[in-house]
């Protein structure tokens, strides 16, 4: 992992495309600035990992015995 | 083509169905080739097997069957990634989680699965906006009719 230290309002370039910036500093929260093109993915990690756990979950494996799918969703015909 | 899975075994399939999935699945993202296998006796659900993997199968549905307001806010380079020129190739899915407490079950509408099926290509979309949660209770509402 490449680790470097920025004061406000100092930015780091990532390829010519992306632009991350130190906005604010106030306690123990950065307030982070990001450019970037359309087409790239800006997530909270948190939010991945919430996703990837669901993924997890939703795994046919995890689906419970014997659900009586027909009761539960009656066929509209 | 034989695909290997750990719920229905040895399953004959269509290599024109495998679907390519490049950036795999959030949780899975070095398996990027699945297909839908639609078993009349998990209707309306399907399970999206993963090609390389037979353990990783994931419950699916069509998230307009539970809600027929669903809009998501699916970015214009999403389309352009997949390759979607005409907007009926354009399939989604949500994942859905049911737990021993099966009305309790709950889809992903935060992160639909949009696949062009016509160029067999997928990804999982992480919404950027709040407005859907990860864990949408099905039988919340009446768009649902319980038997």
């Amino acid at each position: 992992m490449l680790v470097l230290t920025r004061r406000k309002d100092e930015s780091i370039m990532i390829d010519n495309s992306i632009e991350i910036v130190v906005l604010g500093i106030e306690g123990d929260r950065v307030r982070i600035g990001i450019e970037a093109p359309k087409d790239v993915t800006i997530l909270r990690k948190e939010v991945y990992l919430d996703v990837a756990a669901s993924n997890r979950q939703a795994l046919s494996s995890a689906l419970p015995k014997d659900l009586p799918l027909s009761n539960i969703f009656p066929q509209e015909d | 083509m034989i695909v290997e899975t750990a719920r229905f075994g040895s399953v004959e399939v269509d290599e024109d169905k495998v679907i390519l999935f490049e950036d795999g699945l959030p949780g899975f993202e070095s398996l990027t080739k699945y297909i839908i296998l639609s078993p009349p006796e998990l209707n309306p659900f399907h399970i999206l097997q993963s090609v390389e993997d037979k353990d990783i199968a994931l419950t699916i549905a069509d998230p307009f069957l539970f809600k027929k307001d669903y809009s998501p806010l699916i970015k214009e380079t999403v389309f352009d990634e997949l390759k979607i020129e005409d907007n009926k190739d354009a399939a989604l899915f949500t994942t859905i989680v049911i737990p021993e407490d099966y009305m309790k079950m709950t889809a992903n509408l935060m992160a639909p699965i949009l696949i062009n099926s016509d160029k067999m290509l997928g990804k999982q979309v992480i919404l950027d906006k709040g407005d859907y949660p990860v864990r949408y209770p099905i039988f919340k509402n009446s768009d649902v009719k319980v038997g």
